[in-house]
């Protein structure tokens, strides 16, 4: 589990946020105090920051620079002002990434992950279970009782999303926007052949049908771990 | 000015010595003068006259084809108004009297061109402040929208499980967690699970059917939503750079970008729309090592504006909306004097009619298919052009709607290494 801190000032964005982050699995903290933001980040110890850079009381770049002095965590900053110069600066203070507003909330999950991934490669290493249907990212196998086979990038990509929302309905077009996040720019049709083909190399492992399920009009999902 | 014109001014004057000349002869003549005297005295008067005519001649030349000069130069200049600081000053009264006119009527003008100057810049800066504000809520409610898909999708899953009993053990835990969520999501989240919490309680396959059409009305109005609010954060695009496109001094930068990475970033860009649309992609066509002279943000606002009129002007009906993206060099064409690189954006849609497609580039046209389609604001390609111009960039529209082939936008990259070391 990553810890991630949200230094945003507009409470409805840091309300959303916190629940967006802690529904795709990671712990969050987040200050409404920004006098001593710097100390506040830094003892708390997060994995990484996402940062707003227009703060009351004090400016963004400045905690950005800061906290860089004193600590390697990832810093994404996420900012309205998105123009060249303000980029510019966050990156040379430090930063990891820079995301404009309005962002797609698919995207910054994206972001947050690449740059995890980045940072904690030891610890992400494990491969991704789910009803003993295990999946190795690096190896791009796919194993069931002992029984593995390959995946080819597309299957693998569609995979790995179902199990990360282990029980919950993951919608055909978030499907599509995390495929074309990876440059695989794929219609609807050529999904539905993707997932098709995932399904025969999931039976010819032995996996049962009913691992993967189809919730007409909504999307698919695999089934949970109950044990959780 | 030259001297014929000048003497044709001078006529009542040259009449009038003509006049006083013919009167001193008649005069010598009747006090019993010579001849000789009469000549003598009417060279010496001429002599005199013209040259203080030749003098005043070649001062008001002088001054005249220099202000004459000055004005040819400053005609097509923004900076013409400024005339009576560079000009040389007169030093003959009529000209005196014209230039103080000058100055003033100029100097009110400059002062006027200042103050809408100032307002401009002001109204400009206040804009880009306000496009940025804007963004915050934007952001936020897209939030809004992933948190409330990610509910419904939850709650339906949990429905639709097998096991009562697993399924209320999620409840209470997820009940649990949610508590610990900020209080007014936690409100109406935990009426919602109160609400499956005594569901789940009764036979779950009967309300199977029913929750799920639930869940696809709220998932469609959710995806309603996110659609609009992709229309506004389009807008808000639109009026940012509008400004910056007006703007005096250039926040681009032009550096070296891969033609391909730049498509790819646009279409991550605008995933949600394209993928709700039901666009078929296809940058195959793009050789992965051409490489363009631009800025990447600018170039991928024009892309952007590109791939939403493709969208917008989309086939009704059940044929799919394709969208090509190819490249190609030419090694030497007629649009510059060396080599280029073209990119083609080509979709399938309703094409633009003939009388149209020279005005599309025009600021506010709509033409006979934004007419019928209540979004155009004719700005969207006007503001590519701009854009492209700036850049260094041509932009043109190949469209046949007799044929139904739909519509191609090819922008020109020329290969000119000079503007990049100048920028």
């Amino acid at each position: 589990m990553f810890t991630i801190y949200i230094v945003e000032d507009d409470k409805a964005m840091r309300d959303e946020l916190l629940l967006l982050l802690q529904r795709n699995g990671y712990l969050t903290k987040s200050s409404t105090n920004f006098a001593n933001i710097v100390t506040d980040v830094l003892a708390a110890t997060p994995d990484l920051l996402l940062l707003d850079l227009t703060l009351p009381t004090i400016d963004g770049q400045l905690v950005c620079e800061q906290i860089r002095k004193l600590s390697s965590m990832p810093i994404i900053v996420v900012t309205s002002r998105d123009d060249n110069m303000n980029e510019l600066l966050a990156l040379n203070h430090g930063a990891d990434d820079f995301i404009a507003k309005p962002y797609d909330p698919q995207i910054l999950l994206a972001h947050i992950a690449a740059a995890l991934r980045r940072a904690y490669a030891e610890r992400l290493e494990a491969p991704l279970v789910c009803n003993n249907v295990s999946l190795d990212l690096l190896r791009s196998e796919v194993s069931f009782n002992g029984k593995c086979a390959q995946l080819t990038k597309n299957e693998l990509r569609i995979l790995a999303l179902l199990i990360k929302n282990n029980g919950r309905i993951v919608s055909r077009a978030n499907l599509q926007n995390d495929l074309w996040q990876s440059d695989e720019f794929i219609d609807d049709n050529t999904l539905t052949v993707n997932v098709n083909r995932l399904r025969t190399t999931l039976a010819s492992i032995g996996v049962s049908d009913d691992f993967l399920l189809t919730r007409r009009g909504l999307g698919y999902m695999v089934q949970g771990d109950d044990k959780q | 000015m030259n001297l014929s014109q000048y003497l044709k001014g001078r006529l009542p004057q040259i009449i009038a010595l003509m006049l006083s000349l013919l009167f001193v002869c008649l005069l010598l003549a009747a006090f019993g003068h010579n001849i000789s005297a009469m000549f003598f005295a009417c060279i010496t008067l001429l002599l005199l006259f013209t040259s203080a005519s030749l003098f005043d001649f070649w001062r008001r030349r002088r001054f005249y084809s220099n202000l004459y000069e000055l004005v040819r130069s400053l005609e097509n200049d923004q900076n013409a108004t400024l005339i009576t600081e560079i000009m040389q000053k007169p030093d003959f009264i009529e000209a005196k009297i014209a230039y103080d006119a000058l100055r003033i009527a100029t100097k009110s003008m400059n002062d006027n061109i200042t103050k809408y100057r100032h307002v401009t810049e002001e109204y400009r800066e206040y804009l880009e402040t306000w496009v940025h504000e804007i963004k915050t809520p934007i952001a936020a409610a897209l939030l809004l929208l992933e948190n409330a898909r990610h509910n419904t999708l939850c709650d339906t899953a949990y429905q639709n499980a097998d096991d009562a009993i697993a399924t209320s053990i999620h409840l209470n835990k997820n009940n649990t967690s949610i508590a610990t969520i900020k209080e007014h999501s936690a409100k109406k989240y935990n009426r919602e699970f109160e609400k499956n919490v005594n569901v789940s309680a009764q036979d779950n396959n009967a309300n199977d059917m029913t929750e799920n059409e639930l869940a696809c009305e709220t998932m469609a109005l959710i995806n309603n939503i996110s659609h609009e609010l992709a229309r506004i954060e389009d807008f808000v695009e639109q009026a940012l750079y509008y400004t910056r496109s007006a703007a005096v001094e250039n926040d681009y930068v032009i550096r070296r970008h891969k033609l391909a990475d730049i498509v790819r970033l646009t279409l991550r860009k605008h995933s949600r729309l394209l993928i709700a649309s039901q666009v078929s992609v296809n940058i195959s066509e793009i050789p992965n090592d051409y490489v363009v002279l631009g800025d990447h943000k600018w170039l991928s606002f024009i892309l952007g504006q590109i791939i939403n009129n493709a969208i917008k002007y989309r086939k009704q009906g059940k044929a799919v909306c394709c969208l090509t993206f190819s490249a190609r060099v030419f090694d030497s064409i007629e649009l510059y004097d060396y080599s280029s690189i073209c990119l083609y954006v080509h979709d399938n849609g309703i094409g633009i009619p003939p009388e149209d497609l020279k005005r599309v580039f025009q600021k506010g046209f709509t033409g006979t298919n934004g007419r019928s389609n209540q979004y155009s604001t004719g700005m969207g390609l006007y503001l590519c052009k701009r854009l492209c111009e700036k850049m260094g960039l041509k932009i043109f529209v190949k469209s046949d709607t007799e044929t139904e082939t739909g519509t191609t936008v090819c922008i020109v990259f020329p290969r000119d290494e000079l503007r990049f070391l100048l920028s």
